[in-house]
């Protein structure tokens, strides 16, 4: 019987429900369609479960940090400061730091925004949903890099949905009308204005609010599994004319294939290139794809008198998959300090530790230290390929010079860096994630002639 | 509007500490741990007001080796054995900072904490029974942090003994109390003389090849840099390079208050880590790196690290003997500790002595430092090119000097660029008696291993990143390239319960396991310092300190422009 795609982490919560082999057959077509059968339009990829014959592949594991890189390259040096800007779920439409522009891009039947979609502007693979004490202090974070498209396909089954939601979200209350569209919406370019993808009513609502608040599985536009498979394959062909661009942040900028700031895009795409460009290997993503939390630093955290904490090991647990299914492919986990851990005849909390001298206000400061992975399989025989041209350049930013700009290919960068408006910005942003601004986003129409290079997309599209 | 940052400032050469950006290297260094008396501020001040001019700074050091390589070019490489001298330099913990200056609470977090709060981030076993841990250090945890390095270096014996003496009776009379004294010594000068060559290590490696170039002129001249230039342009990078394998980095990496490297691009600087109060951008507050006064000024890492020499050298027999008789027939131990550094003993880089030690290499300076691990070499010299290696075949990606310096391959932090920010300036020496080259017996048990001591501006991002992020990882920095390529056998430390460490090695990836719960390196003390400028010296800690916020960068320059001019017309006839 031959090879087929298999669900992230070899999750197996498709032997749950009636339609098993139906939504087997259709997650391998999901994949097949982008990975196995997509991989042929690229010369220097190949399918995983279609290696090519007598080759053994050797296995390669891009690694990255959760917290997004963008936001440290702005906000730096204060990792918990950087935190703070991204941690909450935002309603689309609302400023993002991570992004200059406003834009909103469901809407209505009538054309109008439609409200009420959360996500969160976490765009490593890795998004997390922070739990408080009434006080304030951080009891919980719990992580996820589950891609949305493996739970569309869960959403063909709305008894699984709920079943999951429910258990994920450990609340009983969740009801499938919360997890479905209630109209018809469209989703639609923001920098073009052209539809993308009609929901109709009925429809999975991959940013519903129980999404939102729990941290069922990835939200961020940009935070797919076909971004990341669309990344990788892009990834396999050389690029500058006349000369090779071969490392980032040139490379990433000339290529376009993700966004040059965070740590994921570049960090996937340069290693596929070097594999494909310099070592003249073929790539496949390793089956089954996925993107993974592969751990957390070790004894990195510090009680409140500034000792070394002993017990951080205690305080992780794998939730998805199912801690004896595991293998190096975790897609859920919790971080918080067990039951009976004390100081000071005090029951110890997440809140209540330091990490590099720094109070814990902040999941993103624990996703800062978890290494993100994927995995991939190389084996000799790239063909030669003709380079594609660049489309862009790095700058420095005016405001913030370890931030990058790009400008088109073959232009100059100024002198003293390219000024955007991102100080503003930010400074908006800071104030409606601290809570200080309650009034609803002003919608921004962009030109359809927009043609700056999309920050939310792993690939101009 | 956005301000550029000059590419080559020029260096306040009279307000930096020479062994900063210039290196004392001297084969004897003294490094001198006191402590400050209760309550008793007034005479350290004044003491360490008084220590400004008996202390190094760079524009000695600049002028001393100028003279010394003019006088070596003379001498077709000969040490011309008259030219000598006697440095001094001079580093506070924070607890002592936070004692003399109010503002010390701008310092970054991570320096406020010190390695009492670093050790489980650095991988330092978390168990007390197991040697390396803080509790059995000779000073440096948590109550038993030095407030005061003082490091002595000189070319002689009796001038450092000397020296020791003559300050010793300063400090006493302060009032410091000596809790500690390291002796660091080049092994080519303990036992009988020629026996060991100079600069190697207790493992028999040489050590302190590699170092980044800075950038920066040490007087408004155009072309009078810090590093010298080759001139060469080499295709293929955007980083320019001093001389092969020495990248130009920003002095804003190692020094505070000047342009930091680009972490983007190569051939740009970027703007200085924050000094002060806290700034603002929007709502958003941004911690500074240290107070005003902090400008010329450095972090200091210092990490006492023992050396099991027999337990080293019977792994690297034992794993070439099992390795030998399977995967990789004929390998000696000398190959695979070659393989374990990236260097064989002599210093020759693995990628241009493959199969065997090439001492003609090791000794020609640049060719020995004139290889990458992604691009072939040219073959310009006499030598075997550079082999190209991204994937770790020949020298393992997971060799002590590809962890903590993967030169041209990209890693996860993204191109080559990204490394240059991660860069350390080290300063380390040995301590201790050497045995046998190759020796598996030690009766004596001797105390011996390296002072490994580095500058850097953010103890954060680059040593503290270097030894846990890379060192420390059995993956990373190449995973993109080389999936699990195992950890640093001479550095690295595997944090988790049990400690195991491996590398892979050969073009078959064959695993070889260290031996569980041996470390043959291991940390028996250690600190965070920062080392302050004259002007903070003088005017901030030495005196009785004006009051905060009144340390006014113009006014500091003036004062100490005057001074310095008095004091390089005291020191110029000392050589």
């Amino acid at each position: 019987m031959a090879e087929t795609f298999l669900p992230p982490a070899f999750m197996k919560d498709f032997d749950r429900s009636q339609h098993r082999d139906r939504l087997y057959r259709e997650w391998h077509n999901d994949m097949d369609q982008i990975a196995g059968r997509g991989a042929k339009r690229f010369p220097a990829a190949f399918s995983a479960i279609d290696p090519p014959a007598g080759s053994k592949p050797k296995q390669a594991s891009p690694e990255w940090t959760g917290l997004p890189r963008t936001i440290k390259r702005i906000v730096g040096p204060s990792i918990a400061a950087a935190a703070k800007q991204v941690d909450e779920p935002r309603l689309f439409g609302s400023l993002d730091p991570l992004e200059p522009r406003l834009w909103e891009p469901f809407r209505d039947a009538s054309g109008n925004p439609f409200k009420g979609t959360l996500y969160r502007s976490q765009d490593e693979y890795l998004e997390w949903a922070v739990k408080r004490d009434p006080d304030g202090v951080i009891r919980e974070v719990v992580f996820t890099c589950e891609g949305p498209e493996y739970w569309d396909r869960i959403a063909s089954d709305e008894k699984l949905l709920v079943e999951l939601y429910r258990e994920v979200c450990e609340d009983k209350s969740v009801a499938l009308d919360d997890l479905l569209f209630d109209q018809d919406v469209t989703w639609v370019n923001p920098y073009g204005g052209r539809v993308v993808e009609r929901f109709p009513k009925g429809s999975y609502n991959r940013f519903n609010r129980w999404n939102g608040v729990h941290a069922v599985h990835l939200t961020h536009p940009a935070n797919t599994l076909g971004a990341e498979i669309n990344l990788a394959l892009q990834a396999t062909r050389p690029y500058g004319t006349p000369t090779l661009v071969t490392s980032d942040p040139e490379l990433a900028c000339c290529a376009a294939y993700g966004d040059v700031n965070r740590m994921s895009d570049p960090t996937i795409g340069a290693g596929v290139n070097t594999q494909v460009v310099q070592l003249k290997r073929r790539v496949a993503l390793r089956n089954p794809i996925g993107l993974y939390i592969k751990g957390m630093q070790p004894n990195v955290f510090n009680l409140p008198d500034g000792s070394p904490f002993a017990d951080q090991d205690k305080c992780w647990s794998i939730l998805r998959p199912d801690p004896k299914d595991v293998t190096d492919m975790v897609l859920r986990a919790r971080f918080r300090v067990p039951d009976g851990i004390t100081v000071k005849d005090q029951q110890l909390r997440v809140g209540d530790l330091q990490l590099y001298g720094e109070p814990i206000v902040t999941g993103g400061q624990i996703a800062d230290v978890i290494t993100m992975t994927l995995y991939a399989l190389a084996v000799p025989g790239a063909p030669e390929q003709d380079a594609v041209a660049c489309l862009f350049s790095p700058c420095r930013d005016a405001n913030h010079p370890d931030f990058i700009q790009t400008i088109p290919f073959g232009q100059s960068c100024p002198p003293n860096g390219v000024s955007p408006q991102l100080n503003s910005v930010l400074a908006a942003g800071a104030e409606q994630a601290a809570g200080a601004s309650q009034a609803g986003p002003t919608w921004m129409q962009l030109s359809p002639d927009d043609k700056a290079p999309l920050r939310y997309s792993r690939s101009p599209s | 509007m956005g301000a550029s940052f000059p590419l080559e400032p020029v260096l306040e050469v009279g307000e930096i500490q020479g062994n900063i950006l210039g290196g004392f290297n001297k084969d004897l260094q003294l490094f001198v741990f006191l402590r400050m008396p209760e309550r008793k501020d007034a005479p350290v001040r004044k003491w360490l007001s008084e220590c400004v001019d008996r202390l190094t700074w760079l524009d000695e050091v600049v002028r001393f080796k100028r003279q010394f390589r003019a006088l070596t070019a003379g001498l077709a490489g000969a040490d011309p054995g008259h030219l000598a001298s006697t440095w001094m330099n001079v580093a506070l913990s924070y607890p002592a900072l936070a004692r003399l200056s109010a503002d010390a609470t701008e310092f970054d977090s991570v320096f406020q904490w010190g390695m009492p709060g670093a050790v489980g981030r650095l991988g330092d076993p978390t168990d007390p029974s197991i040697r390396g841990h803080i509790s059995q250090w000779k000073f440096g945890s948590s109550g038993m942090v030095p407030d005061i390095l003082l490091i002595i270096a000189a070319d002689r014996e009796d001038d450092l003994g000397d020296r020791l003496e003559r300050e010793r009776v300063e400090w006493s009379g302060a009032g410091l109390l000596e809790i500690h004294i390291d002796q660091g010594r080049d092994l080519s000068r303990t036992g009988t003389p020629g026996s060991f060559p100079p600069g190697l290590e207790h493992f028999g490696f040489k050590d302190g090849i590699s170092q980044p170039a800075i950038r920066g002129r040490i007087s408004e001249a155009d072309n009078d840099y810090l590093n010298p230039r080759d001139g060469v342009e080499r295709p293929g990078t955007t980083i320019e390079y001093a001389s092969p394998g020495s990248p130009l980095i920003c002095p804003g990496e190692f020094v505070l208050g000047y342009p930091k490297q680009s972490d983007s691009l190569g051939r740009e600087a970027s703007e200085p880590w924050p000094l002060g109060p806290q700034s603002q951008i929007g709502n958003i507050q941004r911690p500074s790196m240290g107070p005003l006064w902090a400008k010329n000024g450095s972090f200091l890492v210092y990490r006492r690290l023992n050396q099991d020499v027999p337990a080293f050298n019977r792994f690297l027999r034992e794993a070439a003997t099992r390795l030998s008789a399977s995967e990789v027939p004929g390998l000696t131990p000398e190959r695979f500790g070659a393989m374990v550094m990236g260097r064989w003993r002599s210093g020759a880089p693995l990628l241009r002595a493959v199969e065997n030690d090439d001492f003609d290499l090791a000794h020609s300076k640049g060719s020995n430092n004139d290889f990458d691990f992604l691009n072939g070499g040219s073959g310009a010299d006499q030598f075997p090119p550079a082999l190209a290696d991204a994937t770790g075949d020949v020298c393992p990606a997971a060799a002590h000097i590809r962890k903590v310096n993967p030169r041209s391959v990209s890693t996860d932090q993204g191109g080559e660029v990204r490394t240059l920010v991660r860069r350390i300036l080290r300063r380390g020496i040995p301590f201790g008696d050497p045995l046998p080259i190759g020796s598996e017996d030690d009766p004596e048990k001797g105390d011996r291993g390296l002072l490994f001591f580095s500058y850097q501006a953010s103890i954060q991002n680059q040593f503290e990143f270097l030894q846990s992020a890379w060192a420390n990882s059995e993956a990373k920095p190449t995973s993109q390239l080389t999936g699990k390529a195992g950890h640093d056998l001479v550095i690295g430390q595997n944090p988790t319960a049990d400690r195991s460490r491996f590398i892979l090695v050969g073009v078959d990836q064959t695993r070889v396991d260290a031996p569980p719960h041996v470390e043959w390196v291991f940390p028996t003390a250690g600190a965070y310092f920062f080392s302050p400028s004259r002007t903070a010296l003088s005017t901030m800690l030495g005196s009785s300190g004006p009051s905060k916020g009144r340390s006014s960068t113009q006014g500091a320059s003036q004062r100490r422009r005057k001074r310095g001019r008095r004091a390089h017309g005291n020191r110029s006839g000392e050589h």
